[in-house]
This record gives structure tokens, sequence and C-alpha cells, in this order.
């Protein structure tokens, strides 16, 4: 299905672009402001808990959808290194949701 | 000055005085010119923003200021994880924590609890089975596991003097995931295979089946901001109404994700500390651990040891 194919690419330019972007963020909005930009994105939000690793970790879950039928959520796993230093811990798999056409 | 940049302005300590001073007093009256005007939201968001958590008093304390007794058998079970790359064996059957001066690296103030000691770890974890570690599942994946070291004995031999130096038998390497869940608001768990049996620790008893009580009073053994292990009790479970988790107001920092949260009354292991409130609190120049009323803020999330028991034998069935 070629919406998966774009689905696939845009994760993947996604997961390359983002280390690099979370790193030059100066606050976690600026995080979340740059992932909503990205094509196909149509959600994405950054949890309030504080996962207590040391550094600890904040969970920024987004959903992408290129194809009325494929929904598919990622959860990003991010370093708080300080208040306005960041670093991609790791990228969760991939939550595929057929979406019934809807 | 618009509203917010002036709560920026003032000591989170006076402003924890305000909303504690309502709570108690339960009318506005106020002995701050500055807060009176602000609602109790707009105090709260304040005091939360950018904040290390204690609730109430700061309860932790280092395991020889312990008696002997059960709290000191339940730390025995408690590992800290470190990166393999910060222990350095040192050709004679023992190996060097890499460590950090904790008040250094946090910007700390002076007078803040525990500044002087050494940090290196980056989550904890307790013994489940001979060779099984359990911990929070945003600490262990499958592709870092085997680069992850499961540590006994770090600790504070005294007030001034930690255990960096620890035998090369203390010290484990992760080999294999058992399991692993990691949701953002759920269950986080990992069960971690080491390279070998512990024959010299006790193996945690966990709940296998139903909830804690509610209000039930808990400690936890970790270390928090990846400090020297420390025990912690003063707190009881807050809400217990999701499945997978339950919440109570530990006194829990960054670096204790994977710590057993004890029954203080069974000794039984009823959590693992994954996720809460935010740690520090910017202080002028520096940072003071975050103090919330007893119960306020959100809470500290434990994952329920039921969401993997199924996963460990049981030692009771034969």
């Amino acid at each position: 299905m070629p919406g998966d194919r774009a689905i696939v690419d845009s994760i993947k330019e996604l997961e390359n672009a983002l280390p690099d972007a979370i790193e030059k963020a100066s606050s976690r909005e600026a995080i979340v402001e740059w992932v909503k930009a990205r094509p196909g994105v149509i959600s994405a939000s950054l949890g309030m808990s504080l996962l207590k690793s040391e550094p600890p970790q904040v969970c920024l879950v987004l959903e992408l959808r290129l194809d009325p039928a494929v929904r598919v959520t990622k959860e990003i796993y991010i370093d708080i290194l300080g208040p306005d230093q960041f670093r991609l811990n790791h990228i969760g798999p991939n939550r595929e949701t057929k979406s019934g056409g809807g | 000055m618009s509203d917010s940049k002036l709560l920026d302005a003032v000591a989170p300590t006076l402003i924890l005085r305000e909303l504690r001073s309502r709570g108690i007093s339960g009318d506005k009256a106020s002995d701050s010119q500055v807060l009176k005007d602000f609602d109790d939201a707009s105090l709260a968001s304040a005091l939360k923003a950018n904040a290390k958590v204690i609730y109430g008093t700061d309860d932790r304390q280092d395991l020889h200021e312990l008696s002997p007794g059960p709290h000191l058998d339940d730390a025995d079970c408690v590992v800290a994880l470190f990166r393999a790359g910060n222990v350095v064996d040192n050709g004679d059957g023992t190996s060097t924590l890499r460590t950090v001066n904790f008040g250094a690296a946090h910007n700390l103030c002076a007078g803040e609890t525990f500044r002087d000691q050494p940090t290196g770890a980056f989550c904890s974890g307790f013994l489940v089975a001979p060779d099984i570690v359990a911990t929070a599942g945003h600490c262990v994946n499958s592709g870092n596991v085997t680069a992850v070291r499961f540590v006994f004995g770090f600790r504070m031999r005294d007030a001034t003097n930690a255990e960096t130096v620890i035998s090369n038998a203390e010290i484990y390497e992760g080999a294999s995931i058992v399991g692993h869940q990691l949701t953002p608001d759920g269950p986080d768990w990992a069960l971690v295979r080491l390279d070998r049996s512990v024959t010299n620790h006790r193996i945690a008893r966990i709940r296998r089946a139903g909830h804690i009580a509610d209000n039930q009073s808990v400690h936890v053994i970790g270390h928090p901001s990846g400090l020297p292990i420390k025990f912690a009790a003063g707190a009881v479970v807050r809400d217990n109404t999701s499945p997978g988790f339950f919440v109570a107001n530990l006194d829990t920092y960054g670096g204790n994700s994977g710590s057993p949260v004890f029954n203080s009354g069974t000794h039984e292991v009823e959590g693992v500390l994954v996720r809460g409130e935010t740690d520090f609190v910017l202080q002028g120049n520096c940072q003071v651990s975050l103090v919330c009323p007893t119960t306020g803020c959100r809470g500290e999330d434990c994952t329920r040891t039921t969401e993997f028991a199924n996963l460990i034998r049981d030692p009771n069935e034969s």
C-alpha cells in the first residue's frame, strides 16, 4: 500500500532528525512544536510525569497518519539534562492502528 | 512585570509556605503581600516548574544510620544500575565505580542533603530470583541490557565515606530481558536475567496477587539521584485506583526508578518506583529539593508487582 510506504519513509526521516532537534531545543515546548511541524504528524504531546531515572526522562507521544486507513503511534523518551537541555534517550516501537478508513 | 514572571522571582520555599498556610487555615489569609493575590493553582504551578521532590519532611536515611532489623534486611536485595563504562576493573578482583560530586553535578545550594556524596548510578533494581533483577522498563531494554552493570554494596560506610571500590563478585552483567513493559502512564517494568546467579543476597518477596491496602504505610530503598543507597519511609498509598500501579507520597528522585517499594507491615515488595513529581527547584542561582505538602503534588507512581509476578517462580511452589 502506497500509504504504508510513505509512513515508513516519514517515520525513518523523523527518527533520523530527532536526536539533533532535541539537543538543539531550548524548551520542552520547542520539542513539541518541532515534531508537530513534521510531515504526517497529526498530534504530539509531552507527558507531565517525570520518569525517575538519572537523568530523569519525559515521554513524548506522537501520532502519525499519512494514509486514511493507517495510524501509527510512537513514544519518544527524552532525557532532561537541565531546564533547557535535552537528549534523546530512546524511541519506542511503532504501535500501528488500522483506523477503518476514518 | 507579568504575573508569571513575578512568581518566578519568588523563592519556592515562600510559595510553599503560602500554600501550606492556606491549607492549614482553610481560608485565604496570607502574611505575604506579594503572593496573596495569586490563586492556589497559579502558586502550585509555579512551585512545580522545574522542580527533587520531598513530601513533608525528608525521610531519606543512609543505611549506616539504621539499626539491625527488617529494614536493613530489606535493603540486602537492592542493586544500583551503572553503565558498563562507569565501572572500571582494577585488575585485582575489584572495580571502581566512576562517580561525581552530587552537589557540583546538580549545582545544589549549601545545606542540601547529601550534597557532598558521590553520584553515579542511573537507576535502581532488586533481586527477585537467584539470577533475575526487577527494575523499571525505562531503565533497560533489549538494546542496552548487556551494557548495564548491577552492583550490590554502593553505600555510605559512615557519614563521610562511600564504598566506591566494589568486589567484582558483587557486580553482575545484564544478560537478557526476561520481560518488559513500558507505557507512558501505565505499567513500567523490566525483568533482567543476570550473567550468573546471586548466592549471597536476599531475594525479595513480592506480592503475587491482589492489591495493597488503601493508606498502607510503605517504604522505598534505592539510589535517589544516583547516590549511595538510601532508605525512605514515612509514606502511604495515596491512590490505589489504577490497575497497573499505585501512587504514594514517597521521597524519591531521578535514579530511584526500579527501587522496590515495600509494604512496611509485611516487608513484601508491592511495587516498583517508576515516575512522579519533578525533583529540583531553582532558588536564586542554585537548586534545592522541591518540598511538597504530604498530601500535595502529584505523588509517585509504583508499578504493581502483580504485573510481572507470573514470570517469576513462586518460591512457595515446589
